[in-house]
């Protein structure tokens, strides 16, 4: 009877995790317009090809980010909302960069069971104004981000998006320049 | 004639035999023991030693895909698959996960809608919360979420065999050329329906499904501890370890006895070889 109580235990856990609601701290859309007073310009697509893609693998350390990434752009600020996986689930977050500096993350969709804190501003609010050091390519953010105990994962996911929307600001910037 | 009034060789020879039929005796049960839990031993020994290097081969990492195994332990599929065919490739969706053929290509949160190849050689795939672009190989161009979407989807088609559409509460919404924007259509379009997956792409499907639950370290600890073989599996497997405790003390008093009567044998031939 014992094997049939941990296979039914295990079930039970399966079926628990799928019906887990996602938490959604702030929707999408509301992101977006919070960050162009309510003056949305129309989405664009960076396409992630050669170059751009190896170090887009490089800063997730996967190649899961699709072929092309949307954003929303004017002037010299873009908002991205782009998705990572903490432990098994997505976790949506939205970026707002300005001048290659990173003027605000927010954790708008969190679906895992544990890691939440990195919503929080006390964990946030270390990405204020951060950029990217290109020292030998390896895209890194210029400065530490202190950890959360229990949290490691949705940090370190949160921090290579970081990474992630200021490398891709960088090309948009960059492109639009060109044009 | 009395044992006491044997002369003392005589008496030796006599213990001697007795010893010896009983060690007879203890000889066969031994045996009989031994060939009865031959098949545990070797059960035992062979998943203890693949236990102990359960790490270094990847035994803990690598997940049992064999369907019977997991009917076995109960591990069944949440939700059967939901297929739709594009462009000559089966796109289902499990509730957890979207599938191309039988590769796993995402994780989603939503059931699946439908599936279509579009004009410009991508293929479609729209769940209720988000929309996936594929390459024709299969490679996720990108996943527009909630944000992206004209609503809730309902159901995902092509309008005029051209451009990809899409239905909501709202009403039907055609993307524009860069799939970046909608606009609300006032015709109807055909809209993809669910095909059954042939036999073998759905029990891959299953299979893929199911697999993550289980790894063969799991297995091993049970076929180990006899749990595999249900609720009598560990008392079997309790009295063959007693079967082994008892097997190990008639084999040291065989072989204290069969010492002790080879020295009676060799003293006594001794002193026959000796007697006048």
């Amino acid at each position: 009877m014992k094997i049939h109580s941990v296979m039914l235990a295990v079930v039970m856990m399966f079926a628990c995790s799928s019906v887990l609601a996602a938490d959604v701290y702030l929707e999408p859309e509301t992101f977006l317009s919070e960050s162009f007073d309510g003056d949305v310009p129309k989405p664009k697509v960076l396409w992630l090809r050669g170059d751009t893609r190896k170090q887009v693998k490089q800063i997730l350390g996967h190649s899961g980010a699709g072929l092309r990434v949307r954003y929303w752009a004017r002037d010299a600020r873009s908002v991205w909302i782009l998705e990572e996986i903490g432990k098994t689930e997505p976790i949506t977050t939205g970026l707002v960069v300005e001048d290659g500096a990173l003027e605000r993350i927010q954790v708008l969709i969190y679906r895992e069971s544990r890691g939440w804190e990195v919503r929080y501003p006390f964990f946030t609010d270390q990405f204020h104004g951060a950029t990217l050091t290109d020292l030998n390519r390896m895209n890194r953010l210029d400065r530490p981000i202190n950890g959360i105990s229990g949290a490691t994962l949705s940090v370190r996911a949160l921090t290579n998006l970081a990474r992630m929307a200021l490398f891709l600001h960088g090309k948009v910037m960059s492109k639009e320049k060109g044009a | 004639m009395s044992g006491d009034r044997l002369p003392s060789y005589e008496r030796r020879l006599l213990r001697a035999r007795q010893s010896s039929a009983s060690m007879q005796k203890l000889v066969v049960w031994h045996r009989r023991l031994g060939i009865a839990t031959a098949l545990i031993v070797l059960l035992l020994a062979v998943t203890g030693v693949l236990l102990n290097h359960g790490n270094r081969l990847g035994l803990d990492r690598t997940h049992v895909s064999w369907g019977w195994l997991l009917s076995w332990y109960g591990i069944e599929s949440a939700q059967p698959p939901v297929s739709f065919e594009a462009d000559g490739h089966w796109i289902s969706g499990t509730g957890s996960r979207l599938y191309f053929d039988n590769q796993a290509l995402a994780t989603v949160d939503s059931r699946i809608i439908g599936a279509t190849a579009t004009a410009d050689d991508l293929v479609a795939v729209a769940f209720e919360n988000s929309l996936f672009l594929l390459s024709r190989d299969g490679e996720i161009i990108e996943r527009l979420s909630r944000q992206s979407l004209p609503g809730q989807l309902q159901r995902v088609g092509l309008l005029n065999e051209e451009r990809l559409a899409v239905a909501t509460v709202e009403g039907v919404y055609v993307a524009d050329q860069d799939y970046l924007e909608w606009q609300a259509a006032t015709q109807d379009a055909s809209w993809s329906q669910p095909a059954e997956a042939p036999s073998d792409v759905r029990e891959q499907l299953m299979l893929a499904e199911r697999g993550p639950g289980l790894t063969f370290e799991r297995v091993l600890l049970d076929l180990h501890s006899g749990r595999l073989f249900g609720a009598w599996g560990p008392l079997v497997f309790d009295l063959a370890a007693i079967i082994f405790i008892v097997m190990a003390i008639t084999g040291i008093v065989y072989w204290w006895q069969r010492r002790n009567l080879v020295g009676s044998y060799t003293r006594m031939n001794g002193k026959s070889d000796d007697s006048p």
